[in-house]
């Protein structure tokens, strides 16, 4: 079973997430800030990470940072508000493979995760 | 009969969330419904009662919320959210949303394009030939997918019908009820399953469909609102265009009168700003509040003062000796040609008015109609001085330039006499802050 890791300071959206990608067969982890964040990716070894950029203490892409220094194979797709071509690139630069905008398409969200599942897989 | 209590219930909920909301408009209305017989009648005076009041909110989005509240408080479903079509994002995005933990959709997470099965569905109102009422709910969807043998042939619909449910699925909504407003869609609200798993009713759905059509009327009515209020502010900034254009034809053509006699160079523009700051003593007077907009016809004014002399040539505005009689008289034409020149214009017949009586005197001697006192208009009594105070401090050809502290002697000498006293005071309060000095 795959390990996901939903990154976001809003729980509501944490739980739908999680709730959805559980039905798709995940074993799903939440943290609700970047330090959390960090502390899963060391402990549980995500596979994939959606990562909320906007973020009290630690913003996304610090968390970012962060991830990859930990672990340098894992997805990280960043999710968040800000359409910023700037933001994308910066995002890509430090490891995201995917940037996808708020509010999302729920199919979309899903066939990013699961190309990437399917990657893995292989 | 069973659900009886809860529509009473449902009935104080929603008074009770209106009174809330918007004080004047619902107070008592569920007392005097539950004193009306039976069941049925209070369930139809209820909704009545609420359709009228609900277009009444000044804000669909609290209209909204107080439905999905009402849904979800009263019929006890596993979530409820709204989808609303939003202009600038060209898509549906939830605007609101209640109900379980993580099966609640967040309130601008998701958002469904016009290409999404779902928004297309109630778009092209394939919806209809799923269900009478519209309102399509998962199962149904199912069910007709299955057995209806032209939907079965239709491989288009057949699809767009699988894609809908699994993206009902998606959004766990058991069942779906559009908002149209004529056969626009507005919006969906979506409902999850009931906590009991009971069917939704007949009366549920009825009430829901209601309670879309108000929403419905809510939302048209804000978005007509918002739409006059747009257009409000452009046809405002259209006229403001328009008027600057005005504005600055009225400016180059004084520059054009200006420009003709090489003596006088600038008098319009300096006219025009002792009369602003003298204005700016008057504005309290209520002869300059009788009018429809002062500082503005006043600036016209001013700046136009001189446009009849047009009609005098060249040889009597540029000589530099006195002028023969006749030749003042041509001169004096200039304020009745003026009047002429601006009459025709609709915007401007105010201020051919205060042209053709800017060279009157207080006293009743002056040209061209003899007119005396407050006869004569506020604004040609203040260019009557402004003009003067202008003529005494700049070079003209017939006399050399005086001392600013002479001329205000001057004008301030024949107050009553050829000015009105409340102008020269006025210019006189205006001289002593400084606002007359730097331009003579």
């Amino acid at each position: 079973m795959l390990r996901l890791l939903v990154v976001d300071d809003e729980v509501d959206i944490c739980d739908f997430v999680k709730n959805f990608f559980k039905e798709r067969d995940f074993e799903v982890f939440v943290a609700y800030n970047g330090n959390e964040a960090v502390s899963i990716v060391a402990s549980r070894k995500p596979d994939i990470i959606l990562l909320d950029l906007k973020m009290p203490g630690m913003d996304g892409m610090e968390t970012l940072k962060d991830i990859r220094r930990l672990d340098g194979n894992v997805k990280t797709i960043v999710i968040t508000a800000i359409a910023d071509e700037e933001k994308v690139r910066e995002a890509k630069y430090y490891g995201a493979v995917e940037y996808v905008t708020k509010p999302l398409l729920l199919e979309q969200l899903e066939r990013t995760v699961l190309t990437i599942a399917e990657q893995l897989k292989t | 009969m069973p659900g009886e209590g809860k529509w009473l219930k449902a009935q104080d909920w929603i008074a009770r969330k209106m009174k809330d909301s918007d004080d004047d408009i619902i107070a008592g209305s569920s007392r005097s419904a539950r004193k009306k017989g039976g069941p049925e009648l209070d369930y139809q005076f209820f909704l009545e009662n609420a359709s009228r009041t609900m277009i009444r909110f000044k804000k669909p989005e609290h209209l909204i919320r107080m439905i999905v509240r009402m849904i979800d408080e009263q019929v006890r479903v596993m979530h409820t959210a709204m989808l609303l079509h939003q202009k600038d994002r060209n898509a549906f995005t939830i605007i609101d949303s209640k109900g379980l933990e993580g099966i609640k959709i967040p309130v601008g997470f998701v958002r469904l394009s016009f290409s999404s099965p779902l928004i297309r569905l109630f778009q092209e109102r394939h919806n209809f030939r799923i269900s009478e009422t519209g309102v399509v709910s998962y199962k149904e969807l199912l069910e007709v997918r299955r057995s209806d043998e032209k939907i079965r042939k239709d491989e288009n619909l057949a699809d767009l019908m699988d894609q809908t449910a699994r993206q009902m699925k998606f959004l766990k909504a058991s069942i779906c009820i559009p908002i149209y407003y004529k056969k626009n869609l507005m919006g969906i609200f979506l409902l999850g399953r009931k906590l009991s798993t009971a069917e939704f009713s007949r009366q549920e759905i009825g009430f829901f469909t209601t309670l879309a059509n108000d929403a419905a009327m809510a939302l048209s009515n804000a978005q007509l609102i918002q739409d006059l209020q747009e257009k409000v502010i452009e046809v405002h900034k259209l006229y403001e265009r328009e008027h600057n254009t005005f504005i600055h034809t009225a400016i180059s053509l004084a520059a054009a009168i200006d420009a003709r006699d090489p003596y006088t160079h600038g008098h319009t523009e300096r006219v025009t700003q002792y009369v602003l700051a003298i204005a700016e003593e008057l504005e309290d007077v209520p002869e300059a509040k009788a009018y429809k907009n002062f500082r503005e016809t006043l600036h016209i004014a001013a700046l136009l003062h001189d446009v009849g002399k047009i009609g005098v040539p060249d040889s009597i505005l540029n000589k530099r000796t006195g002028l023969t009689r006749e030749e003042y008289e041509k001169v004096k034409e200039h304020s009745v040609t003026g009047a002429a020149i601006l009459y025709p214009i609709k915007e401007l017949g105010d201020i051919a008015r205060e042209i053709r009586a800017h060279h009157e005197r207080f006293d009743g001697g002056g040209y061209p109609d003899g007119l005396k006192g407050e006869d004569i208009p506020l604004v040609a009594r203040m260019i009557a001085v402004a003009d003067t105070f202008d003529a005494i401090t700049s070079d003209r050809p017939y006399r050399q330039k005086k001392m600013t502290e002479v001329a205000v002697q001057i004008i301030s000498d024949n107050s009553g006499t050829q000015f009105d006293p409340i102008v020269v005071s006025a210019f006189l309060l205006a001289y002593k802050k400084g606002k007359l000095c730097n331009m003579a």
